[in-house]
């Protein structure tokens, strides 16, 4: 068995021992003898008592055994099994389960959790009103890191708990620590953000073949692997403890925002580490989203009467953190925002950095090819000076950067803005782009936004300011907001609203109505990608295509289901693929194939295929299929099956519409 | 959107749609704008997961498509009414002010 249930309350105060907040809570040797007694005298204790259980909280069996691969590698099964069910069971107590539900020991409200390329946030409607929650350092950001030391693992949330231990920023460079995850998660290796991330302190490794990279930590002199999501779930395991210290009682259910750009497949690696910390979730908002519900509630908070008046205020809000940039466009009355646009790429200041290293160490790549415990200390340096000189630049004209990389180098340099602004000016361009597309998908021009919203820790910088207001025909941008704390909020809301949580004042009657992100389709005539629901198209949504067979007697044909705004299939991610067969044979074009497409409000995409002309019994029934199906190595799939079959199984569009 | 449209050739009255809205076809923009908001509210399938029965959600499911469909479709209508009604005045204020300045 690879779960055991703890008695609810494992939260103790961080200074015990067992207490998930404990520095040597993680540590191997120690974590099984001191579970198990509690679990054995619990158990017995419940045998005396014959009383009703206490609430079940249920955990991985240890986070250091979570990094153990050869455990991973059975269990992951297990949790992917676990992502697919509504709700936790309890595993090993069955007698229990029953009443466990019965009893209102707790209200189940969903938790809301940013989790941040570089910072993370979790919040909580507490009754009246969304609160952040703070670490044992009075943090309400926390540094998104996993700390690879020895046997022992410590995340972030706590930032080495005691005192004594704490973790420096050039802890974090050191190679021992795992950041980033956001960037790297559900990506492949012939990824260019993947690429990318090789100039980070830590081993990324790739092949260039489609594969999931390979990353893994500096642990006494060794590199030890681990995996994006690994990390991730350690990390979630400490920020749910986290809240579970701080509300008293277990935490099942979180709301998660995701940067617009993730794709499907990205989606599930989320959900699968949540999964892997004890997480359900509920749902995965789509950061700039997040703030619109909170701008929603402000709006509704202002003036009462919105809804009978039917005036709109149309926002746009846009939001870059370290790894990635989104922009949405909301129109907002009553309490409820609906999104109108989403856009998305990954840029963030992860990049605006790198440019700066680069520029400030023009032989950056060949200075720091191959990673020794030298260079990487020396790049840890180069790190925190350039993201402190950045920093800087957000309120100064010109900063001056002093820097000794040992071995020699030094840097010694004054950077101004407009330096600043040339070595990202590609950067520069794709967020103007972003914001472009946004405002053209909602058929919107700059004079319609009434408000613009600006968050993440990107747009600090005055250059992102002032494009992004110069884009909508702007001064200022609106003010009652907090740039870091937004997103989080808002994903606290979605949580009690989804929660069911109502409040008598009217405060949650709120809604958001989303939109796709991104084009769905399949692969037909030939190459090409033909997008069966569109982007920006509202969810719940639920569209057919008509396909026909482009060989004479062809039986069988493959769907292969794509997201994205290439145009040629093989630009777009491949999300799954499934056969139809027993196609009844006739001459090409005559047999007409359905494909329909439909997104339930939790976002479950889901495919039905099949024939619907001829009619009749020889025809075989249509297929369900819930995507993506897609695992890892997923960059060579479309590659294979090209190979395989050619265009032997291949559809064209059917000219004919569909009645709606 | 662009599925959405087909509805109008078939039924150019689009006095169907409307009344899935709960209104009249001379409403105006803002009504329009309204009802499909209040209804939101009421169906939209993340207002109705609290009562937790799967069976209410997929109705609630398919009442908000169909909302958001007939709003969809009566929004463009709205707006080319607007545009019918707007389109002869602007043609006579050009007519006006190319005969004035003759």
């Amino acid at each position: 068995m690879h779960l055991v249930t703890l008695p609810f309350p494992l939260l103790l105060p961080p200074s015990t021992p067992l207490s998930p907040l404990h520095p040597t809570f993680y540590s191997r040797e120690h974590c099984l003898p001191k579970l198990l007694p509690v679990l054995i005298s619990t158990r017995k204790k419940r045998q005396q008592q014959q009383g009703p259980p206490k609430s079940h909280l249920l955990v991985p069996v240890t986070p250091s055994q979570l990094a153990d691969s050869c455990w991973l590698s059975v269990s992951f099964a297990t949790f992917y099994w676990m992502a697919a069910e509504p709700f936790y069971t309890v595993a090993s107590d069955s007698e229990t389960t029953g009443e466990d539900k019965s009893q209102p020991s707790f209200p189940d409200v969903a938790i809301g959790i940013d989790i941040g390329t570089s910072k993370c946030s979790v919040a909580v409607w507490n009754g009246h009103h969304v609160e952040l929650l703070k670490n044992t350092r009075n943090q309400k950001g926390m540094r998104s890191y996993v700390m690879f030391k020895d046997d022992t693992l410590s995340a972030g949330v706590t930032g080495g708990a005691a005192k004594e231990n704490a973790h420096e920023e050039r802890d974090v460079l050191s190679g021992s620590a795992i950041f980033n995850m956001k960037r790297l998660i559900g990506r492949m290796d012939t990824d260019e953000v993947v690429q990318a991330s090789k100039a980070l302190p830590f081993l990324v490794q790739t092949l260039g073949i489609g594969v999931r990279p390979f990353i893994a930590a500096l642990v006494n002199n060794m590199w030890r692997s681990t995996t994006p999501e690994e990390v991730l779930a350690i990390f979630l395991l400490e920020l749910k403890a986290l809240a579970e210290m701080h509300l008293k009682h277990p935490v099942r259910n979180a709301v998660l925002t995701i940067p617009v750009a993730f794709s499907r497949f990205q989606q599930t690696r989320i959900e699968r580490a949540c999964a892997m910390a004890g997480l359900h979730v509920l749902r995965l908002m789509p950061e700039p989203t997040a703030v619109a519900l909170l701008y929603a509630q402000h709006q509704q908070q202002l003036m009462h009467d919105n809804m009978g008046s039917g005036i709109e205020k149309i926002a746009l809000i846009f939001n870059m953190g370290a790894g990635y940039c989104d922009a949405a466009v909301a129109a907002t009355a009553g309490g409820v925002s609906q999104i109108r646009a989403l856009s998305g790429c990954s840029v963030g200041g992860e990049d605006i950095l790198q440019n700066i290293m680069r520029h400030l160490v023009p032989n950056f790549d060949s200075l720091y090819a191959g990673q020794t415990m030298d260079r990487i200390k020396s790049m840890g340096l180069l790190r925190i000076a350039t993201q402190d000189a950045i920093h800087k630049l957000a309120s100064q004209d010109s900063v001056e950067i002093n820097v000794d990389l040992g071995d020699g180098q030094k840097v010694s340099k004054v950077l101004d803005h407009s330096e600043f602004e040339q070595v990202n000016r590609v950067i520069f361009e794709k967020v103007e782009k972003i914001i472009n597309q946004c405002l053209a998908d909602a058929k919107l021009v700059p004079e319609d936004i009434n408000d613009v919203i600006l968050v993440g820790g990107c747009s600090r910088i005055p250059r992102i300011r002032s494009l992004v207001l110069g884009l909508c025909k702007t001064e200022v941008s609106y003010k009652n907001i907090d740039a870091l704390e937004a997103a989080v909020s808002g994903a606290a809301l979605e949580g009690a609203i989804a929660s069911g949580v109502t409040d008598p004042e009217g405060s949650l009657d709120l809604l958001t109505i989303q939109a796709t992100p991104m084009n769905l389709g399949i692969r037909a005539d030939g190459d090409n990608f033909a997008a069966i629901i569109p982007r920006n198209t509202t969810v719940p949504a639920r569209r057919e295509m008509l396909f026909m067979t482009t060989h004479d007697n062809q039986t069988e044909a493959l769907i292969s289901v794509y997201e994205g705004e290439g145009e040629r299939a093989e630009e777009n991610h491949l999300l799954g693929y499934f056969k139809i067969t027993g196609i009844p044979p006739a001459p090409k074009g005559t047999v007409e194939i359905s494909v329909c497409m439909d997104i339930d409000a939790s976002n479950v995409l889901r495919v039905f295929a099949g024939v619907v002309k001829p009619q009749g019994q020889g025809v075989p029934p249509f297929i369900e299929v819930r995507m993506p199906t897609l695992d890892d190595g997923h960059g060579w799939c479309g590659q294979a099956l090209a190979k395989m079959y050619g265009s032997k199984l291949d559809l064209a569009v059917h000219p004919k519409k569909l009645q709606p | 959107m662009a599925a959405g449209h087909g509805n109008v050739q078939e039924d150019a009255t689009g006095a169907d749609l409307y009344a899935v809205l709960g209104l009249k076809k001379e409403c105006t923009d803002a009504e329009l704008r309204v009802a499909y908001r209040k209804l939101a509210m009421i169906w939209h399938p993340d207002r109705c997961s609290a009562s937790g029965s799967s069976v209410r959600v997929e109705e609630a499911k398919e009442r908000f498509q169909e909302i958001q469909g007939a709003y969809s479709d009566t929004h463009f209508l709205c707006a080319a009414r607007a545009w019918s009604l707007a389109l002869p005045r602007a043609v006579a204020n050009v007519i006006a002010v190319l005969s004035d300045s003759n």
